[in-house]
Formats: C-alpha cells, structure tokens, sequence
C-alpha cells in the first residue's frame, strides 16, 4: 500500500487534483486535502510521476516494501499561459468497473489488415456475424447491431448497423486500442447498449514538438490482399498550441479461396483517410477530426437465390457449382455493396479551474449505401437500393472536480436524423429526433472503486414511405428509455480484483423492426416489421475476478454475465403462411417479442513459467435462452475454446522481442437451437460440426537503423481445415476461407 | 483576453459546425423524396394462345400490380379445348417502368431459359420450345397440345444463368441458373 500527501512548496497547502502516475500505468489522484492512497500495489521499484496544471512536473523513483508514506511538495509554475499542460485526468474508461477487455500493443499489431470484427473477435466474449469473408459484425455476450453501440473516436457511428449484411463503417487502423466495455460508462453514448459498447480509441495527439509516423503494410497469400495504412503527425515548435495529424489507408483483395475451390466475386476494396488538428491552451483546448471511409464489396455470386426452391437446392449441395467457383478476377461484379462514410467533429474542452471541465462536442455523419444485385437486364447500371443516413449529435457534458471524494459528469446530448431511400423498399424514409440526459459519478477510497449512473432518452420517429402510384404513408413513433447502473470493485490483497456490476438498459425499436416489409434475398424469406414493437428492456449482471501475481508470471481474468431481457426482438419464421409473388412463394417471418435470458463466462488465464515460455487459454460460454417458448435462441454463437503457446526469444542486437507461437482454436457445435419437434422448422440447415484450426505466428523487430522494423508472419488455418461457422450466413453455400499466410511491416518513425 | 478568446474559440466551433450542417445537407445527400422502384419486377406474364389454323387470340394472365407483399395476386385459369394445338408465347411485363421483359429476355436468350411442368393429368403437353443463339430451348414460344377433359395445373418457370453456361440438359433446379420468376396456373381443359 502507498499513501502520500502533496504539498505546495510555497504555502505548504495540500493540491488537490495532482496525478499521480504509477511506472505509466497504474493512476491516482489527489483529494482535496492532497492526500491519495493506492492499496493494489506489489513490493518493488516504481517510477513515480506527479503532474498538475498549475505545478511543476516531478518524477520520483520508490523502492516499495509492505506500505509506504510518500511526502512530496511542487513548485508552481510561474508563468501559466506560456505552458503547455497534461490535464491531470483519470481517464474515464480507464476507471471502468465494469466488464472491460482490451485489445492493443502487439495483439492489435498482429491483427492489422483484418476487419474491424475480426480483430475485436481476439477478445474472450467476442464473435464475428458473418456473410461471407469479407463482411463481418461484431457481436459481443450473443449480441450486436443496434444492440452494441460502436463509438468511433468519441462519436457514436450511425450507419445502417441494423442489417445483419451492414458491417461498421470504420478503418481499424485508425485505433490505437480498440475496448468492449459493459457498465456505468456505457451512459455516456446511450441508454440502449444493451450488449455493450465498443470504443474505437485513436492515439492522443502528440503534445511533444516534433514529426512522427508509423507505416504498417501487410499481404495476404489467401486472396491475394494486400493493405497499406500510414500517418504522420506534427507538433510545430514555433506553434506549441497546435498538433495534427494525417492518416490513410487502402486495401485490395481478390477472391477467397477455400481448401477446395476459389469463390466468385468475393473482392474487395477499401480507401479510407482521416485528419485531426488540435489546440491546446492550459485553459482549453479544442479537436477537429474528419474521416472518410470507402469500401466496395463483392458478394459471392453462388450466394444469389431467386427464391426458396433455389435456396434449398444450393444448401442440398456440398459444394457450389462450378461456374461460380473458377473466377481469378479481381474485378467486383454484381451482386455487391458500395458505402461511404463521412464523419466530421468538434471537440471542445473549457477548463474551469475549481468547477471542473466543460465539454462540447459536434458531429455530423453522412452514410451512403449503395446495393447493387444481379439484374436479369445487363444494361441496367444503377444499385437497385440506396439508402442515405445523415446524422447531426450533439454532447454537453461538464466534469466536476472532486467533492467529497466523489468525481463524476452531467451531460446532456441530441441527436437528429434523416433517413432517405431509392429503389427497392427495405425501410421508410424517416426523420428522427432524440434527447437525453445522464448523470455519472465515481468514488474511490481504500480498496473500494465505485461507480454509477443514470441516463433518459425520448425519441421520436417519423416516418413515410412512398409506394408506386399510391399515396405516401406516414406513422410517427415515440419512444423514452431509461437506464441506470451501478458498479464496484474491490480490491483483495495486492492481487485480486473483484467486482460486481449491474445496468439496466433500454433500446427502443429501429425503424427496420417497426416496418420492414420485402424479401431479403440472403435467406430467401419474406420480412415483415411490426409496428407494435415496444422497447426492449435488459438487467445485465457481471461478476468479475481478475488475479495477477507480483512476478506478472500468472494472470487470470473471468467473468459471469447474466442479461435478462424483456421484449427482447427476434425474428420469427412462419413457414405456414408463405408469400406469393412473381418468384414463387417466399416464408415469411416477422419481428416478434420474447422474454429472453443470455448467460455466460468468459475466462483467460495466461501462464508465464519462464522468461521464454508462456501459455495463455481461453473460453467463451454462452447459453441463450427464450423464456416465454422454453427453447433455445437462434443464431447465438457456440462455445469456444483456445490454447496459445509464446517462445520469447533473447534479444539480440539485431532482433528485439522476438517470438514464435501457435494457437490452436477450438470451436464446438452449436446444439443449443429451437428445437423443431415443438415449434416448427426454423433454419433451412443444422448447425455444422464443431471445429479445430491451427494458427502461428511468428515476430520480431528488426534494428538496423535509426528506427526499428516490426515484422509479423502469421498462417491462419494452417492446415486448410475444410470447417464452416454457425453464425456465417454463408455456411449454407460454401466453406470458410482455406489457409492464409500473412506477412505484416510495421515501420515507426 | 483569455475569456473573450475562449468565447471566439466557442463561436468558431459553432461556426464550423453549422458550415458542416448546412454542407452536408446539400441535395445530393437528401434526394428528393420519389417513388419506390423495384427496378426490374415483373408484375404481369401473360400467355397468349392461338389455335392452329384459327387466327382468333385467348390470353390468360398472372398479374401483381404491386409487386411482392401487398395484395395477393390476381391468376387466371387457363381453359382450352380438347383434343387441339395451339402456339403459345409468353409475355412478361413490368407495368411499373412499363416495359416489355419479353423483349430484354429475347435480347439476352442464351443466359434465360423457361421451363413448363404439366401436372400429371392436366392432359397438356408443352412441347417444340424456340432456341436461343446457340440453338438451346429458351421457350419464350411452344406448342401446347391438349388431350381429352381435364383438370391440372402448370408451372412455368423462368431461369437466369447469370454467370453463362446454359445446357441443354440442365434441368429447371440446375445449380449454374438462378429463378427469375416461378408461377403455377389452374388449367382446365374442356
């Protein structure tokens, strides 16, 4: 245990608010008396680091034994206007004490390239939704789309998540650390995160005068994709107030091969830039950012279905015919999807000395998204659907300074938006506008961190569809949510973590589960929206236990969830009252409500039994559960397993952390299904069999000169397991992706 | 000085903010509400019949007017006369964007192809379907023949092979062709 008590070297007053920082990564901050307390401390050699605005920066270095009183004065700074300063801020999701898993540094490194989904799924509790390779969701506990919220660098990403064909908008390269939080923090982006949230972190920008960079560039044996992503940044001397940064990337792929043959049409591509410029004054500062992001997708060919018979014919087959599976091209023909996304945004920061931080943010996004199908007419040039989201929010929020020990936020945000569609109908033209407040506090002392919230939402929808010849039609919808939580952690000893989480979440219905009404061509059903749809309401429960021994030799991290949902929105099938039309007669299946329960554990335990070996399993386990019918849910991801092994090589002068693994993944098959002898045939095909992969990779960094070269090798699939995934639309058709080797640059400068 | 820079920094952000409202909500990202357009549905196929050596015309439709969903569609049944030929051609219409399909199809022949399945016991035999480019049936045209009274019913089925390779001997089901459209009618023959 460390306490410490800081002083002003001239009046010998207590500071509050100074932070104090712990070998860079563990944080605490002065109460108003200047006294902090950290109990989770090992015996060792710590670096202490004490910074406040008004303060000079001191550095410390401790040698810690059983506990410790550490006094400590700081000489202010005389001429404040003049200095450039670190906030001293307890980073708000840092301080979460809820469920928190976070993918960065090397794990990230050896994902670049991949889709946002894709790497996010390296976290225990994290799937992929899948159609086809290359577009993929992220679902976290069971759930995604409207479920999960993702936040692209502070802004809620407002695409067309709702469709299970909609994958996020959003270059990962632009993430430093990409977080999956479930908790009180989870207020600030809604009342509707019902699964959890998603936070796509940048780096902050660099408040050290000078250039840098990093260019990672990457290529794929598998489909012959290759991807280049760079940025550079400046802080200009003559400009101490001024950083910014630029940043771009493009990636371009050719059709996914599996073991056994090469899919048609499964090319991508991808271009995306961003720009962030900030201010920083010690009084405010204030952050532009732009980015654009582009992406043009093939679909499978063999994937399009006329109707039910031709579906069932393609699922009767092991393997698709051969005229959709002998394509070399990286030309992108039809049936494919084109989207742009634009977001822009302001931020904002007043620094108000004793009354705390007063922020603003404006964001505006504009999504565009073009599907383009197969015609029977080749002239035919145009997407036979469009639809454009144009979305405006803004945030007030104002961080109090610490009162009484606690610290917290009062926030108030809007949000409007503007939907328009052409072509093929798949949801109305709408118009919605959204307002709601929160209110979060945290309280920290001794062994105890402490959080909680509360947030209310209105919405109202407006909505008008525009049928051939007919007259328009119009409904309007309003919905209030209310969410709250409350978490807390405890700490035992200098190892053990626990803690215990509770939020009650609230989603009110999206407009494609209030009024969708067409054939979606994917699974050849007929989709029916119900405009009677009430909000969904969940009470999520998380127990969470994290051990780490002194040595860092031995790590564990578990956690239980229990999320019990009313009026939870699922989709129905009704296969005795088909649909007739030109194509033959379509299922139908429409939204419904079901009283739901999903549960399950997440555990990773990494063992490091010596400087060069270490050992790392993990396991995913989720039971999905329909209360009201006392069966199973559909689509929910299966249990899994993975075991890695790391051999650390001895640095040498050349090659620095160097390492060689393998990771052998181990998925079961999904037999938790609706059970078809009481409700009916539900899914046109039994989940696959279970499957087994193997992985390695192999990396280094290479110093030859001024700068080091980070080379990542890696095989997926290795040995080009034939296998298909439950939760992919496309194990109807066709195999997953074969083996794919990979070889990844990093080059920082 | 540093409050009213603070208020000038709060104006600019406000400033840039409303530029990029009014910016975005430019026309080309709110397209004028219009009318919805399946662009390429099929709302009509109709069959005309003529008997051999006779020049009188009957037609029998299958009509959706609004597309799939909405109302149900409107079938006709077919009814001829026994014991009779007749050449028969099939028309498909998108009253929509009124267009003639037929005429599209005609265009593309080798990558189309109908298939006609009697019921057993409708006493029709569908038979002499027209060919395409490449001398493969395409069956916009065919010879009905009807046998003695009956009750039954037909399914015409249109294929598109969108990635080419049309056979003879693909059945209606061939996995390299994909449904355009897939109706049955009631046949009666008296």
């Amino acid at each position: 245990m460390l306490n410490g008590h800081i002083t002003d070297s001239i009046s010998k007053q207590g500071i509050a608010d100074v932070l104090i920082l712990i070998n860079g990564t563990q944080r605490a901050i002065t109460d108003e008396h200047g006294d902090f307390h950290i109990t989770h401390l090992c015996s060792g050699t710590y670096q202490i680091v004490t910074t406040h605005v008004s303060y000079r920066r001191n550095t410390k270095s401790i040698d810690l034994q059983e506990s410790m009183h550490l006094d400590l004065s700081l000489s202010p700074i005389a001429n404040q206007l003049s200095q450039v300063v670190i906030h001293g801020e307890r980073s708000p999701e840092k301080a979460n004490t809820g469920i928190r898993k976070e993918l960065s540094g090397q794990q990230l490194d050896q994902t670049r390239g991949l889709s946002l989904a894709e790497s996010l799924s390296k976290l225990p509790g994290v799937t992929m939704l899948q159609t086809g390779a290359n577009i993929t969701k992220p679902v976290f506990h069971g759930l995604h789309s409207n479920r999960v919220l993702t936040i692209n660098n502070g802004v809620r990403q407002e695409g067309q998540q709702w469709g299970n064909e909609h994958a996020p908008e959003i270059d990962p390269f632009i993430a430093d650390n990409l977080v999956v939080i479930k908790g009180v923090d989870e207020l600030r982006y809604g009342s509707d995160a019902i699964g959890g949230v998603i936070l796509v972190n940048p780096k902050p920008l660099a408040h050290q005068p000078g250039v840098n960079g990093e260019v990672n560039a990457g290529y794929f044996t598998n489909n012959q994709q290759y991807v280049v992503s760079a940025m550079a940044e400046q802080q200009p001397e003559a400009l101490p107030a001024l950083s910014y940064r630029l940043q771009g990337t493009y990636k371009h792929g050719n059709n996914v091969r599996t073991p056994d043959y090469r899919l048609n049409n499964t090319s991508l591509e991808e271009a995306n830039f961003s720009i962030t410029a900030g201010w920083k004054k010690a009084a405010y500062d204030i952050e532009a950012f732009y980015s654009h992001f582009q992406t043009k997708v093939g679909i499978f060919s063999g994937s399009h279905i006329g109707n039910l018979t031709d579906l069932l014919n393609a699922i009767a087959s092991d393997r698709p015919d051969e005229v959709y599976t002998s394509g070399k091209a990286f030309a992108i023909e039809r049936p494919y999807q084109q989207v742009a996304h634009d977001l822009i945004k302001l931020k904002s920061a007043i620094y108000t000395g004793n009354a705390g931080k007063l922020n603003l943010q404006l964001s505006a996004q504009y999504n565009d998204r073009k599907e383009y199908d197969i015609v029977r007419n080749n002239a035919s040039s145009g997407p036979q659907m469009r639809l454009d989201v144009g979305t405006y929010a803004e945030d007030l929020s104002w961080d109090h300074t610490a009162f009484h020990g606690l610290r917290g936020t009062v926030g108030f945000s809007a949000m409007q938006q503007d939907n328009q569609y052409q072509g093929r109908y798949l949801i109305p033209q709408y118009t919605s506008s959204s307002v709601g407040a929160y209110w979060l506090e945290s309280w920290h002392k001794n062994r105890w961190d402490v959080q909680g919230g509360v947030r209310f939402d209105s919405k109202a929808i407006h909505t008008t569809r525009y049928p051939y010849n007919r007259e328009p039609i119009s409904y309007n919808f309003n919905f209030s949510t209310l969410a709250s939580s409350l978490n807390a952690a405890y700490h035992i000893g200098t190892k053990v973590k626990l803690n215990l989480a509770t939020s009650l979440s609230s989603r009110a219905p999206h407009v494609n589960e209030l009024l969708s009404d067409g054939i979606h061509h994917g699974t050849a059903t007929y989709e029916l929206g119900d405009m009677s749809l009430k909000p969904e309401k969940a009470w999520n429960t998380s127990l969470g236990f994290t051990f780490n021994n002194c040595a860092n030799t031995l790590q564990a991290d578990i956690s239980l969830y229990y999320n019990h949902i009313d009026h939870f929105i699922f989709q129905q099938p009704l296969p005795d009252d088909p649909v007739l039309t030109i194509a033959g007669a379509f299922p139908k299946i429409v939204y419904q409500q079901t009283n739901a329960s999903l549960k399950g554990i997440d555990a990773s335990v990494g063992y490091r039994p010596t400087k060069n070996w270490d050992l790392l399993a993990k396991a995913s386990i989720l039971r999905a559960y329909n209360r009201d019918l006392d069966d199973w849910l559909i689509g929910m991801p299966s249990d899994r397993y993975s075991l890695a092994i790391n051999y650390h090589f001895n640095d040498n002068t050349v090659l620095k952390n160097s390492y060689a693994g393998i990771e052998v993944p181990a998925v079961l098959r999904q037999t938790r299904v609706p059970d078809e002898s009481i409700h009916g045939v539900q899914d046109y095909k039994a989940p696959p069999a279970g499957y087994l992969l193997c992985n390695a990779t192999i990396g280094t960094q290479v110093h030859t000169g001024h700068q080091p070269i980070q080379v990542i090798l890696s095989g997926n699939n290795l040995l080009n397991k034939r296998y298909r995934e439950y939760l992919n639309s496309f194990r109807y058709f066709t195999d997953e992706m074969g083996r794919n080797i990979s070889i990844r640059f990093k080059y920082t400068f | 000085m540093k409050r009213n820079f603070k208020h000038l920094m709060m104006a600019l952000t406000a400033g840039a903010y409303l530029f990029a409202l009014s910016s975005c909500s430019s026309d080309d990202n709110n397209p004028t509400p219009e009318e919805e357009n399946e662009n390429e549905v099929i709302t009509k196929v109709e069959l005309h019949f003529k008997e051999e050596g006779s020049d009188t015309e009957r037609v029998f439709s299958w009509s959706d007017p609004d597309g799939e969903g909405g109302d149900n569609p409107t079938i006709e049944d077919i009814v001829l006369d026994a014991g009779k030929a007749y050449a028969v051609s099939i028309k498909l219409l998108d009253e929509v964007n009124d267009e003639d399909v037929t005429e599209e199809i005609e265009e593309e022949d080798i990558d189309h192809r109908f298939y006609y399945t009697p019921s057993e016991g409708s006493e029709i035999t569908v038979s002499n379907l027209d060919q395409d480019k490449n001398g493969i049936s395409l069956g916009i045209n065919s010879t009905w023949t009807t046998g003695s009274p009956a009750e039954g019913s037909m399914h015409i089925v249109l294929r598109h092979y969108a990635e080419g390779g049309k056979q003879e001997s693909d059945s209606v089901t061939d996995s390299k062709s994909s449904t355009d459209a897939d109706i049955s009618f009631t046949t009666k023959v008296q």
